[in-house]
């Protein structure tokens, strides 16, 4: 006997995107999710940001009742620990049959050496730790000035917390943007309040009542052993490829329910990544490597072309314009290959 | 004034901000679609919600662009 059923392992956004698409395109076997954390699939980019300010539930992806409604078994709250021939080994000795298989088990935070007791942010529970200790007049260092990390400075600056950068590059963001820009972010922040050391690593002086580290994640797919997607019946999709961005982890899961099904991949779709940070909405366009032509660049507004990118800050009517333009550099390189 | 909505289907990857910031006026399943008239200041809050800008807001008397 064949198993027919699809499980997906994780419950995030690749895997609830698997799910829907699964079900759009007329798939009617069993479908199984299954998450390590007790909660039903949420959206992970409000965790640095107006998450943290106020006491609600975890922003699901879908209203409570969504995966009975379509057929979705939801297993939380038990971990995947091991992928064995045709099944999945969870944390409670369960053991789950699969036919297909996603693994969309995201990515954990990376932590430092010397900082073993600091918090990180990736999952809701994580997001409530933080949250507790962002009162007023509180002092938060944050090691890394990546996105999660720049984010959670902007939040929490505004609830009324002194906070304190520590970044080994020369400018915020500098690893994804370049220090062109991310000098421009630097200005940002520096205006609004938040204290930004550059060029150097968390020197634990300073009474500070909380520590939080924002140096990116690892994919989180050890449990499955190593390259399981060689297999014809396993997926992978989200944050445990490696790539860290919402928008990849939602046509990625689209993929894998299209590949599962016999179907062609959606056509390739230019990167794109937001931000918010100060009120202000930060756009990222494609790939923002080398020299970028600066058109704009204010206080609170930032036009940059990359000869592969943009990055928009404060400027969306730019945006359909960014997206038609680097379509055509795309094109334009097709036809140079 | 009074506002026409477009939803740019190729942009929207149904992040579902708008029908978080408007739940009577848009509904997000493979892309978000607009299921009711609103108030300018509903849609133009719901329009900037929009991470990928995939909704675009025109003046319908004068055809003016309002957003983004």
């Amino acid at each position: 006997m064949t198993c027919t059923d699809v499980v997906l392992v994780g419950a995030g956004l690749a895997s609830q995107r698997c799910a829907e698409t699964l079900r759009a395109r007329g798939f009617d076997g069993p479908i199984r999710m299954i998450g390590a954390e007790p909660h039903a699939p949420y959206d992970r980019p409000p965790l640095s940001k107006e998450f943290l300010g106020e006491a609600a539930p975890p922003p699901l992806l879908r209203p409570h009742g969504w995966h009975a409604e379509h057929g979705v078994d939801l297993l939380l709250g038990d971990a995947a620990v091991a992928l064995e021939d045709r099944r999945v080994r969870l944390a409670s000795g369960a053991a789950v049959p699969f036919g297909k298989l996603l693994v969309a088990t995201g990515a954990r935070a990376r932590t430092l050496p010397g900082l073993p007791d600091a918090l990180t942010l990736r999952s809701v529970d994580d997001a409530h730790d933080l949250r507790e200790r962002l009162r007023p007049g509180a002092r938060l260092a944050i090691v890394g000035a990546g996105f999660v990390g720049m984010e959670v400075a902007a939040t929490a600056l505004h609830l009324g917390v002194e906070v304190t950068v520590f970044e080994m590059g020369p400018a915020p963001l500098g690893r994804v943007l370049g220090p062109r820009v991310g000098s421009w972010f630097a200005d940002l922040h520096r205006a609004r309040g938040v204290e930004l050391r550059l060029g150097t690593g968390f020197d634990g002086k300073g009474d500070h009542d909380a520590v939080l580290t924002a140096v990116g994640a690892t994919p989180d797919t050890e449990w499955a052993g190593p390259d399981p997607w060689r297999r014809p019946d396993v997926f992978v999709a989200g944050d445990a490829t490696g790539s860290q961005h919402w928008e990849a982890a939602a046509r990625q899961g689209n993929d894998a329910a299209r590949a599962m099904l016999g179907l062609p991949p959606l056509p390739p779709a230019i990167d794109s990544v937001w931000s918010d940070q100060h009120g202000i909405r930060i756009h990222v366009l494609g790939r923002p490597s080398g020299e970028p032509h600066v058109e704009e660049s204010t206080t609170d507004r930032l036009v940059a072309w990359f000869a592969e990118g943009a990055v928009l800050a404060n400027a969306p009517e730019l945006l359909p314009a960014a997206r038609k333009r680097l379509r055509q550099t795309e094109t334009t390189q097709e036809i140079a290959a | 004034m009074s506002l026409n909505v477009h939803i740019d289907h190729d942009a929207c990857l149904a992040h579902g901000d708008c029908a978080v910031v408007a739940p009577d006026v848009f509904v997000v399943d493979d892309v978000a679609k607009q299921v009711a008239d609103a108030p300018d200041d509903v849609l133009i809050a719901a329009a900037q919600a929009c991470p990928s800008v995939a909704i675009v807001l025109t003046d319908s008397e004068t055809g003016e662009q309002v957003y983004p």
